[in-house]
């Protein structure tokens, strides 16, 4: 298994680069998490990946075959989308059937399974459902799909909490029964962090970051304390942001957490995931160092 | 595993109900018809002869649909524009095929009941054998599907705007055309286009050469789709 690779991929809206030389690999084995803010690009890799765009340059390949209008790379691959593509007035035990008989491998029985756990009516059609529910039903398909890549853009929209822990709950079990690729695209970081192995960060088109979460979290962290202690312990790693409030300093690194001298005021906290992803894309779109 | 097969069940299986409903109304609003006629005149008798007409924007209808629907759910299932393409043309085929011969078979049955009734065929080319009948008409829904899709896929390649411009343009176009018709088309094109439609100059009918015709434009016009087709996005 070759992983997916994303070459130099351009793709452009108008005038209007939704990304830019993009160069990223995914490999097999892994749940990846893709993240960025609103307008990064996440929607539109996931778009180059479901063969639903086209790259301006550059190209995508799924274990080394590509990815664009390849029948041997779609039966690999399957994109779960935020849009709806599904026939809207198709009843849910029949868009499971047809799911069925397009992936040999779609596990009909566990659909049924799963749609009974979440109280998923099969008898209703699709546009009659829920916007909460609308999202179970794409998630049960795309976790009753045996493919080495799976790709989820924003699973948990319309979930309320216990449906976004079983979703949870139900992708880390199918992926410690299979070894497989899940990536998912979400604005919940924090709530995903436990699932995620490895993130990928887009802003503005580009690829900011690529790193493992384990290095993250122990790299990731914040000093706290009277300014001028703080800055005395500013050793090393990247600047991400710093605040001050009254003599009071907090700056945010990303790098080796530095040792801090016996009796010192400074406290050093990790960075939750999310406010280190704030931080970096606001330290590119603001230029804050 | 070739997506091919499931691509063509699935298109035609989601049409299956429209089918099926459109016959019925249409064949009761014709009940309904000729009941008020007799209620009205003492006898039977069919005054609409629109059901080919109706049957051909239903196929035009389906044409649009196929695209509108059919190619986002497929790219969903992962089918590749090819599979989607040749799925949706032999989908056209086989509704073609399928509709020509029951509404020849029910406009057949019709005329032998009511002398008045007469097909869209019979009006053209008077009324003959049924098998004719039915492959002009199968040979007529092909290529008004087959405009549709075209249609419909130029619209979802250049969007609403340029679409709606390049749609009043073409109306203009053929207002102007058929305004200096007499002046425009020398006698020896018109004779050639009645030829082609099957109706020659000099006198006799030729009904299959418009089958022909339509079938050749048909091809033509899907081939154009495939070309659009291949490159279309799906947001």
């Amino acid at each position: 298994m070759r992983g997916i690779e994303v070459r130099g991929v351009t793709k452009r809206y108008g005038s209007h680069a939704a990304l830019q030389n993009l160069s990223v690999t995914f490999d097999f084995g892994k749940i990846y998490g893709l993240l960025g803010r609103n307008g990064a690009g996440k929607s539109t890799l996931i778009g180059l990946l479901a063969n639903r765009l086209f790259p301006d340059e550059g190209a995508v390949f799924i274990d080394g075959q590509p990815a664009t209008e390849n029948g041997g790379a779609r039966e690999r691959i399957f994109c779960m989308s935020e849009a709806d593509f599904y026939d809207k007035d198709l009843k849910i035990q029949d868009q499971f059937r047809w799911t069925a008989r397009f992936y040999p491998t779609f596990d009909l029985p566990r659909a049924h399974a799963l749609a009974k756990q979440v109280g998923l009516n099969e008898t209703r059609r699709f546009s009659a459902l829920s916007k909460g529910y609308q999202s179970f039903f794409k998630l049960i398909v795309a976790l009753s799909l045996d493919l080495p890549y799976v790709v989820f853009d924003e699973p948990v929209l319309g979930l309320d909490a216990a449906h976004r822990d079983l979703f949870y709950r139900l992708l880390l079990e199918a992926f410690q029964q299979k070894e497989r690729t899940y990536i998912l695209a979400s604005h919940l970081i924090e709530e995903a962090a436990g699932l995620m192995e490895e993130v990928v960060l887009l802003h503005r088109g580009a690829l900011l970051l690529q790193e493992e979460v384990e290095t993250l979290r122990r790299q990731a962290y914040r000093l706290t304390g009277p300014a001028a202690e703080v800055e005395a312990c500013c050793a090393g790693g990247r600047l991400l942001g710093r605040q001050s409030l009254g003599g009071l300093q907090t700056v945010y690194y990303l790098g080796e957490k530095p040792a801090l001298p016996v009796g010192s005021r400074v406290q050093a906290d990790p960075l939750p995931l999310q406010e280190l992803f704030i931080k970096l894309t606001e330290e590119e779109s603001e230029g804050v160092a | 595993m070739n997506p091919l097969k499931p691509a063509l069940w699935y298109v035609c299986a989601v049409k299956r109900r429209a089918v099926g409903i459109f016959y019925l109304i249409q064949y009761a609003a014709f009940g309904l018809v000729c009941l008020l006629v007799a209620l009205f005149t003492g006898r039977v008798a069919a005054t609409y002869n629109g059901m080919e007409a109706a049957s051909a924007a239903f196929v035009g209808v389906v044409g649009v649909l196929t695209f509108q629907e059919d190619f986002r759910a497929l790219l969903q299932q992962g089918c590749t524009r090819r599979c989607i393409f040749a799925a949706s043309v032999c989908q056209f085929g086989l509704l073609a095929c399928f509709m020509a011969a029951v509404d020849t078979a029910l406009t057949q049955l019709l005329h032998r009941l009511m002398p008045t009734f007469v097909t869209v065929f019979g009006l053209l080319y008077g009324q003959r054998g049924a098998l004719v009948n039915g492959l002009w008409l199968a040979a007529a829904y092909w290529f008004v599907c087959s405009l549709c899709y075209l249609a419909v896929v130029v619209r979802g390649r250049v969007g609403k705007t340029t679409f709606l411009a390049l749609g009043v343009g073409a109306l203009a176009l053929l207002v102007v055309f058929v305004t200096f018709l007499r002046l425009v088309v020398p006698r020896a094109a018109a004779r050639a286009a009645l030829t082609v439609l099957g109706l020659p100059p000099g006198g006799g009918v030729h009904p299959l050469t418009p089958v022909l015709l339509f079938l050749a434009l048909g091809a033509l016009l899907s081939a154009c789709s495939y070309a659009l087709l291949r490159r279309t996005e799906c947001f």
